[in-house]
């Protein structure tokens, strides 16, 4: 149990602001939901730590299994209760002054694209989440995939036309 | 224009504006594009609206007890009799639905998506949407042939929503939403699935008053389409993702009572 708690402090000081960051993203902005994800996704790095030995993408491992458990969780929570569930977060308190009717039309939307992020191809998704959900540059996402500036920006595109198509797929369901 | 060089346009907009603190100006052959096409619609619903959210650019400190709270989980995962309960459980639950499946007691009713009589599954809230020949005249509806009607907004004002809409769908009013002036009110009603349905109203003295319903696209939603109309020096805006006749008749139906 010693070299488990060492091996989570490690993780945690290293990459838990950054990862808890992209959670609470990830779960529209909703503190709890971004806690239990956290805490989902250390339990499952530790329980494989010992598989997992490349210090250097560990922030990108740990990213891959925070998104799983997130996508995983909203799967599980509308095949019991049907429904997309509504964020929880007061809006009011993170943007300053905000139209009511705005901040509402962008948080249906925004609860809708996530919705569909999960039905996109995991490679256009991830591309997303990194571009637009970690605010990193087309240089890093390459850097970090190993693939081209080129793809990266073609990957980008074909990712939100597909995340439209969802949504439109959604809309008139 | 074509819908890549619409797209195009599309992301430089938003390229140069990441923070989307003020809305591009569209050109003019852009929006008729969009106004044409949905699925360049929804792109652009998506990339402006959801992928620049403002909100996406900011950063929360980590809660003080997370770094203790995920420790207790990591260490009560890593109990092994945790583990066996789990495996002696979903074995349990995999004998049982095999079981059931065999013997033929699993049975699962499933609403079939057609009556029996053989007529068409339609839904009016999820159903058919007249998206590609959106003709806005259609739904002018004069206003005297409306039959009820009770608009006031001075004191705390009741509203009660028509039977059709909170018998489906259950709309509720957000509370964090209101914006209310000394001329103007906003509130936003949200139903369980998240969809949303705003209503404005504006004190308008002497303006000029249409005197008939006029059903909008909504520029900024795909799907979405608004109503407006004018009713004793207030004008009035409902706004939400429902087809556009079945707005109307929620329009029609509304009522506010003091």
């Amino acid at each position: 149990m010693i070299g488990t708690r060492i091996r989570f402090e490690a993780l945690y000081n290293r990459h838990c602001r950054k990862l808890f960051n992209l959670a609470w993203r990830l779960c529209s902005f909703n503190v709890t939901d971004a806690e239990d994800a956290i805490q989902e996704t250390f339990v499952r790095a530790l329980n494989a730590s010992e598989t997992y030995s490349d210090q250097n993408k560990e922030y990108a491992w740990l990213k891959t299994i925070c998104i799983h458990v997130i996508f995983e969780k909203k799967r599980r929570y509308r095949f019991f209760n049907n429904s997309v569930r509504p964020e929880l977060t007061t809006p009011e308190t993170i943007t300053p002054h905000p139209n009511p009717e705005q901040l509402a039309v962008s948080r249906e939307t925004f609860g809708r694209v996530i919705t569909a992020m999960e039905s996109i191809n995991p490679e256009f998704r991830h591309v997303l989440i990194s571009k637009h959900f970690e605010g990193k540059t087309d240089d890093e996402i390459a850097g970090e995939q190993g693939i081209c500036v080129a793809t990266v920006r073609s990957r980008i595109r074909r990712a939100r036309v597909a995340l439209a198509e969802c949504l439109l797929k959604e809309n008139t369901r | 224009m074509n819908c890549s060089n619409a797209r195009d346009i599309i992301d430089t907009c938003f390229q140069e504006n990441p923070d989307r603190k003020v809305l591009p100006v569209m050109p003019p052959d852009l929006r008729d594009h969009l106004n044409g096409c949905d699925i360049c619609r929804t792109y652009f619903e998506t990339v402006m609206i959801a992928l620049h959210d403002p909100r996406l650019r900011m950063a929360i400190e980590l809660p003080k007890k997370l770094k203790s709270k995920t420790w207790r989980t990591v260490q009560a995962s890593s109990s092994r009799s945790v583990q066996v309960k789990h495996l002696a459980a979903t074995m349990a639950a995999l004998v049982i639905f095999v079981m059931g499946y065999l013997f033929g007691t699993a049975h699962v009713k499933v609403e079939p998506s057609q009556p029996l009589s053989g007529e068409l599954y339609f839904d009016q809230f999820c159903g058919y949407l007249p998206a590609s020949s959106f003709d806005p005249s259609r739904y002018f509806t004069p206003v005297d042939e409306i039959s009820f009607y009770r608009f006031r907004l001075t004191g705390d004002s009741v509203m009660s929503f028509p039977s059709l809409l909170t018998g489906y769908g259950h709309y509720q009013l957000d509370t964090h939403l209101i914006e209310r002036s000394d001329a103007s009110v906003c509130l936003v009603f949200v139903s369980p699935l998240g969809d949303l349905l705003t209503l404005r109203i504006r004190e308008i003295k002497n303006g000029l008053m249409d005197d008939a319903y006029i059903v909008h696209r909504d520029p900024l939603r795909v799907m979405a389409y608004s109503v407006s109309w004018f009713q004793n020096e207030w004008h009035f805006t409902i706004s939400a993702r429902i087809p556009p006749e079945y707005l109307l008749t929620i329009a029609k139906e509304l009522a506010i009572r003091t």
